[in-house]
């Protein structure tokens, strides 16, 4: 159910207001940077997916129809734009291949490998977290989008389910499955020798 | 050992429990707003035809083609119809091996 002080916010923005788009950036920040970071793990990528999703919610927020939440609409677009992002990564990786071909020593970037850290995580856990988050990183897309909303921005499942477009029984077993997946990449990491 | 491991592996399962939010920098809107006024809302990331890899993919198509080109491999029956249709255009032409002016050499005497 629509607030009215959503609605409210909804129409000034489609009047092109700019203390309510203001206003509006104020409001999801936070959650649109936590949710891109989840997904794509580095702190300036983040910012510049959260950028993105605000103008894109600027230019789209005409058409929107206030029969979904503001907010799962912007979850929507964040995870969509945080993994458009990871998909980009990949395939730059891939010509980057062909590039270092090309490449003297000195003018290949050195890959970070290092495990990421979230900032929102206590001092005691940030190790146990890194690795998690590392983990989370090798699940299939659907899983790693579910985990990152039910996780870190403690989304129920029935809430995931509105933004991915999902029914509730998919959500869970996607739960359900990327929690086999995490166990499984995890065992294999800690027996390690 | 492997009771270890999975204590281990509930432990790092439950270490984002009670995560806080990650925030922002103080200067997000500002940002924000200057990338919109600069009409930079291209998406920056993305697939992008930016010139290098486009000459480095022309490039690559161009070496491609032209080895392929050189080192056509060249078939017997390719070969044979080329010996025929030498052959057949000596014939229309009459280009044997010897002429009759070499066959019959004119001996020129000098005149005096």
């Amino acid at each position: 159910m629509v607030s009215q002080d959503e609605l409210d916010l909804i129409e000034r923005l489609k009047r092109g207001e700019e203390s309510a788009f203001r206003s509006l950036v104020e409001q999801y920040q936070d959650l649109v940077y936590n949710t891109a970071l989840g997904i794509v793990q580095n702190e300036s990528d983040a910012e510049d997916v959260a950028q993105e999703v605000f103008i894109q919610v600027f230019r789209s927020i005409g058409t929107f129809k206030s029969e979904a939440k503001l907010s799962t609409w912007i979850y929507r677009i964040t995870t969509t734009r945080a993994l458009d992002l990871l998909r980009a990564r990949k395939s730059k990786k891939r010509f980057g291949l062909l590039k270092r071909l090309w490449e003297t020593e000195e003018e290949s970037p050195v890959e970070n490998i290092s495990d990421f850290n979230h900032p929102g995580v206590s001092l005691e856990r940030k190790e146990e977290a890194a690795q998690l988050i590392t983990a989370i990183a090798q699940l299939p897309e659907n899983q790693k989008v579910a985990f990152v909303l039910h996780k870190l921005e403690g989304l129920s499942y029935l809430e995931i389910a509105e933004v991915m477009g999902n029914t509730l029984p998919a959500v869970e077993s996607l739960m359900h499955r990327a929690r086999l997946n995490l166990r499984k990449i995890l065992e294999k990491k800690i027996s390690a020798p | 050992m492997k009771q270890d491991v999975t204590q281990q592996v509930e432990k790092v399962l439950s270490s984002l429990d009670q995560v806080n939010r990650a925030s922002v920098s103080p200067y997000f809107y500002s940002s924000l707003r200057r990338r919109m006024e600069a009409g930079n809302a291209q998406p920056q990331h993305g697939f992008s035809l930016q010139p290098a890899y486009t000459i480095l993919a022309l490039l690559f198509l161009f070496v491609t083609n032209v080895y392929l080109l050189l080192n056509q491999p060249v078939t017997q029956e390719q070969k044979s119809t080329e010996v025929e249709e030498q052959t057949q255009w000596k014939t229309e032409y009459a280009l044997q091996e010897v002429t009759p002016y070499q066959e019959n050499p004119i001996e020129w005497v000098a005149i005096k």
